[in-house]
């Protein structure tokens, strides 16, 4: 343990020769290099910074954005509820007068379809009775029955007013005063004088013929010119049958 | 030219100037630490390999180190003490390389290195608040206290010279006793201790150094809140 003098003097110069190598080639790039980097870093972080801070701006805007369409959603939403509202009232009220104008024109056609029924019911039962008083007066048909219609026809011409008693005398005069008178059956001679006696007063002087036509069935037809008084069953049937067709 | 040295070195001479294997040594690591670092730093990039990071992190350590002591002047100080560290590091594990020994084990060395200590601390004290203001603090807070200073300092650099040149040299004399009594059956051991009192030793000196800087820095009674250990 010696001291060297030449040693000591040799290692401070070394070493101050150190410190300046490794300043300039160790110490001085190592710090500027991480200098750079955290300069980089920083750099880096507030461009970080700034894209976060515009991320969250953006972020708001979003929000607020989605606020408002939220709260114009939920505006139309309640204005298209009213709205379906109210086209459904009025749906509803329309269905219900259409309703009503079919019922009632439902109503109109069963009327006129039971009324259609009751019209043919009618009409058919009228071709019935007629069919039936036609059978009827058939069977009756008989040279009684035929003195009671001339009985009958006789009254009848008793009560005639006097102003149909100068239509028959106008019609005969017009025809050359000629009465005409068919029957059912042969009109026993008593009762042809009867009859021609009161055509004569109701007329005036006329030549009375007499004439058989069966298909008047039962009765007498006077033909005075254009005049012609019916009183026979086949008149009375055309009557009815004339009904049932009038009903049709 | 050449002679043997005491310890049976070779001992180069310059006229007046002797070069011992210490200097030699020296010059040895500072050509590796010099190359090293040339080549490490000349190839950084803003993507760091492994041994930029490595580089980086060892840099990064010391200089967090100074900030934590000395706030606001790392880079004033940074290169001395930095160097202090990197230095005294591969000076004394370099005995762990065949053929060669710690430049530590010598007073020389240790006393030069404690010397730079000693007129750094008033290098950076002047240059940090002035020559009659550093000079102020050696009588404050009575002009009495001028001589216990001044014997301060001169113990202290003594201390730090003697400190590391005993350590290291008693543990490689003691290193030597040990494989010389006890064979080949306990080298690992003994290297393990080795680096282990090379590291501890190389953190007390520049640390003490750096305390040094940093009371004359803020040596207006504001003492270091660190002591010497």
């Amino acid at each position: 343990m010696e001291l060297n003098w030449s040693t000591f003097i040799l290692e401070i110069i070394n070493f101050l020769v150190l410190v300046w190598i490794l300043k300039r080639f160790l110490y001085r790039p190592v710090l500027e290099a991480i200098e750079a980097r955290k300069n980089r870093i920083a750099q880096e972080k507030q461009q970080i910074d700034a894209l976060k801070e515009e991320t969250e701006r953006l972020n708001r805007e979003t929000q607020n954005k989605k606020n408002l369409w939220e709260e114009e959603k939920e505006q139309r939403h309640h204005a298209l509820i009213e709205e379906i509202a109210a086209e459904r009232e009025s749906l509803m009220e329309q269905l219900h007068t259409e309703l009503e104008q079919e019922r009632r024109r439902q109503e109109n056609l069963d009327r006129a379809r039971r009324a259609e029924i009751n019209r043919k019911m009618e009409a058919q039962a009228l071709r019935q009775g007629g069919r039936f008083v036609s059978r009827l007066l058939e069977r009756l048909a008989c040279p009684e029955l035929e003195a009671r219609q001339i009985e009958l026809l006789m009254e009848e011409l008793h009560r005639l007013p006097p102003e149909k008693a100068r239509t028959i005398q106008t019609a005969m005069e017009e025809d050359g005063g000629d009465i005409k008178v068919f029957s059912g059956f042969t009109i026993p001679g008593e009762t042809r004088e009867q009859l021609s006696e009161i055509l004569q007063q109701v007329a005036g002087p006329a030549r009375v013929s007499f004439h058989k036509d069966e298909s008047l069935l039962s009765g007498v037809s006077v033909h005075v010119g254009y005049w012609v008084l019916e009183a026979n069953l086949k008149d009375e049937m055309k009557f009815f049958m004339d009904i049932v067709d009038d009903e049709h | 030219m050449e002679s043997h040295g005491a310890q049976g070195h070779w001992v180069l001479t310059l006229g007046p100037l002797e070069i011992g294997w210490e200097v030699l040594t020296t010059w040895l690591i500072m050509a590796l630490l010099g190359l090293g670092s040339w080549l490490l730093t000349r190839r950084f990039t803003d993507d760091p390999g492994r041994l930029q990071t490595m580089t980086e992190g060892i840099i990064s350590v010391i200089e967090g180190a100074i900030e934590a002591v000395l706030p606001g002047h790392t880079w004033r100080v940074l290169p001395f003490v930095g160097t202090l560290w990197i230095f005294l590091t591969v000076a004394n594990l370099i005995g762990l390389v065949p053929g060669l020994d710690s430049p530590t084990t010598e007073i020389s060395v240790t006393g030069a290195l404690a010397i730079l200590v000693f007129m750094s601390v008033h290098w950076f004290g002047i240059r940090s608040e002035g020559l009659w203001g550093y000079l102020k603090h050696y009588v404050s807070p009575s002009p009495l206290l001028l001589p216990f200073h001044i014997i301060g300092e001169i113990t202290r650099t003594l201390a730090l010279a003697v400190r590391l040149f005993g350590n290291i040299m008693s543990m490689e004399n003691a290193a030597l006793i040990i494989l010389m009594v006890m064979g080949f059956l306990a080298p690992i051991p003994i290297l393990m201790l080795h680096i282990i009192e090379a590291l501890v030793q190389t953190y007390i000196f520049g640390m003490l150094a750096l305390i040094f800087i940093a009371g004359a820095i803020s040596s207006q009674g504001k003492p270091s809140s660190r002591r010497e250990p």
